[in-house]
């Protein structure tokens, strides 16, 4: 199909003339549905020409500013072959020219600013980031912080797979329209089916989504306004995106097992931060994933902290920090910890610090607590660091 | 005269003569008020108001071989730009602004009974102002023939309404050695040439027949190659791809893929 822009309201100085035209013809024109939006939100600012493919459901495929065709898709040996690229790779999901965030190995954090505003109804009008990870083959984890402005709303931050539609305010089937539109319960977050979310940036604060994936694949951050706060506030946002590749794991040696990495901490480098999954246990049972940390650089001793922040995945986390000569126990309470920091909760944060008197080894295990759910799987990150005596 | 099944050569006797009437309106619009501004536009009015022509003045719009509904054929020169200067003096049917699509005056049989044919055509031209061009969208018109009498029954060759329907360039400082040219667009709500009348030919029967969307249609093809793409409207394509579970491939563009007045 083809579309004048004029008749979708873009041209505002022909608004007059198509007016009367309309008049003269009897007719209408309705700009409200759902594929007239689908354009008029997929044009580029200034472009004269947009071309873009929409999917049956009305949901932006691809789109193109004609004047940067095809500079915008690459280099081409001719404008045919752009061309079809460009078709072939927005029926492919890859929403060639529609401002998604492409992550690769070779650029694996990427900064995005945009706005989110508080509907008047919950779920209505979220602005989406797409975010492509399909370059990490092997998967890895996302990692995305984001930094809510100073004006008046406060920020809901929902990851959903890239496939997932996006939330509306039509409450969907089997969910009481009450519990959808509170955004505030397990029914809610079950028909939501977020991969991770982070609820109530408050302006002027920070949140965090991290999330691990096994194999590439494409997101959708969606943003909108708290309905506790104001209807119709607004605010921006400031998200760095990053991926972390499983292969990124530091210092993992041949001889540790896959769940046993190594740091080692001296003057020179007194800080180091690791990227982990842990698994959840079981009542009553430990699965440590460990982390040997070699402190004996610091033979005056001094102060070991580890500042803990767990991924949003549904296990949340127990960290026990032990002499590098226990054993660490699979079951039961670890007694012989030197310090612990249980029950971290997806997306939250916590701190071990331990006071030593001389450069020695510890092991920080990492494991589910005991009231998530068997075999769920989590990530954190722990940043460990060592201030000598 | 009937040559083959389905196929008719058309003819005018030269001799009688067609009354024609020439209307230009008073442009009603410019995006950039051209038409307040310069004097060629603002007075731009029909040359002569009404207008004898001998009936062979048409025959270049006939076919020189026998046609079927549908076919298409290449109209003369000559005559058509005979009956432009009653709207302008100084008509052209070389479009100064030719990106390769633009020149052109096609006809097609669209209708035939015994008593009747309907031609319609579409017209590319464009008119010399003192300094600068006015390029309406497209001339499209009917040439309804009387079988028997080889008389012109009706004549009508006008720039369709829409919501813009011309294209106009201003060398605004004069300078004809170093032109400054600035362009606009606007609408002209008559501009038209008409002879004869339609009433008797409106409630025919015809023998065989295409619908005047077809035969526009065809006569689109004959210009523009963006033409040739089965477009569908914004409305249709609204019900056709959730019903075919089919995606949208979408143009939306700020001029008219398929008239010259942008």
């Amino acid at each position: 199909m083809w579309v004048p822009n004029a008749e979708l309201g873009r041209t505002p100085s022909l608004r007059e003339p198509i007016t009367r035209r309309r008049e003269r013809e009897g007719k209408t024109f309705d700009t409200t549905h759902a594929l007239a939006q689908a354009i008029i939100k997929s044009w580029k600012k200034g472009s004269p020409v947009d071309c873009l493919v929409i999917s049956h459901e009305f949901e932006p495929l691809g789109g193109i500013d004609y004047n940067e065709f095809p500079d915008c898709l690459g280099e081409f040996d001719d404008w045919i072959e752009a061309y079809l690229f460009f078709l072939r790779t927005s029926l492919e999901g890859e929403r060639p020219g529609l401002g998604t965030l492409v992550l690769t190995p070779e650029q694996p954090s990427l900064d995005v600013v945009d706005t989110f505003h508080t509907p008047i109804t919950a779920h209505q009008d979220y602005t989406v980031v797409f975010i492509d990870t399909t370059a990490f083959e092997e998967g890895g984890t996302l990692t995305i912080d984001i930094h809510v402005g100073r004006d008046q709303a406060i920020g809901i931050f929902h990851l959903l797979d890239g496939d997932k539609k996006l939330p509306t305010e039509k409450v969907p089937d089997g969910i009481d329209p009450e519990a959808w539109n509170d955004q505030d319960s397990d029914e809610y977050e079950k028909a939501l089916d977020a991969l991770a979310k982070v609820w109530g940036i408050f302006p002027g604060e920070t949140g965090h989504i991290m999330y691990q994936f096994d194999q590439g694949q494409r997101f959708k951050l969606c943003a909108t306004g708290d309905q506790w706060g104001g209807i119709g506030d607004i605010n921006a946002f400031v998200a760095k995106i990053r991926v972390e590749s499983l292969e990124e794991r530091p210092i993992a040696t041949s001889q540790t097992p896959l769940n046993e990495i190594s740091v080692v901490l001296n003057a020179e480098k007194s800080e180091q931060e690791v990227l982990l999954n842990f698994r959840a246990p079981g009542r009553g049972y430990q699965d440590y994933t460990i982390v040997n940390i070699d402190t004996a650089a610091f033979e005056d001793g001094g102060v070991l902290t580890v500042d803990i922040r767990v991924g949003n995945a549904n296990a949340s986390g127990s960290f026990d920090l032990f002499d590098s000569d226990t054993e660490l126990p699979t079951e039961g309470i670890p007694d012989e910890a030197l310090v612990s920091a249980w029950g971290i909760k997806p997306g939250k944060s916590g701190t071990i610090s331990h006071r030593f008197e001389q450069g020695t080894v510890f092991k920080l295990g990492a494991t589910g607590d005991w009231f998530s759910k068997k075999g769920n799987i989590n990530v954190f990150v722990a940043k460990i660091s060592v201030e000598g005596t | 005269m009937e040559t083959s099944p389905n196929k008719i050569t058309l003819s005018l006797d030269g001799d009688a003569e067609v009354s024609v009437k020439g209307f230009i309106a008073p442009i009603e619009y410019t995006q950039y008020n051209f038409h307040v501004k310069w004097d060629a536009l603002a007075n731009l009015r029909v040359a002569a108001p009404e207008k004898q022509y001998a009936t062979s003045i048409f025959r270049d719009f006939l076919p020189k071989e026998a046609v079927s509904v549908g076919d298409l054929w290449e109209i003369e020169y000559a005559g058509v730009l005979e009956l432009l200067k009653q709207l302008h003096t100084e008509p052209h049917l070389d479009m100064h602004g030719d990106s390769g699509d633009s020149c052109g005056l096609w006809a097609c049989l669209r209708a035939y009974n015994a008593e009747f044919v309907d031609i319609v055509f579409r017209i590319h031209a464009e008119f010399a102002l003192p300094n600068g061009w006015f390029t309406p969208s497209q001339f499209a018109g009917h040439l309804v023939i009387d079988r028997a009498k080889e008389s012109v029954v009706f004549f009508q060759m006008h720039v369709p309404k829409g919501t813009l329907n011309f294209d106009t360039w201003w060398n605004s400082k004069g300078d004809a050695d170093a032109p400054t040219w600035s362009t606009d667009i606007g609408f002209c709500p008559q501009m038209e040439l008409r002879a004869g009348t339609e009433d008797g030919v409106q409630n025919t029967e015809f023998i065989e027949a295409i619908t005047q969307e077809e035969a526009v249609h065809k006569l689109g093809r004959c210009f523009y190659k963006s033409q040739h793409i089965n477009w569908v409207s914004l409305e249709e394509a609204l019900e056709l791809a959730p019903a075919q579970q089919k995606p949208i491939h979408a143009i939306s563009i700020n001029g008219p893929l398929a008239d010259e007045s942008c």
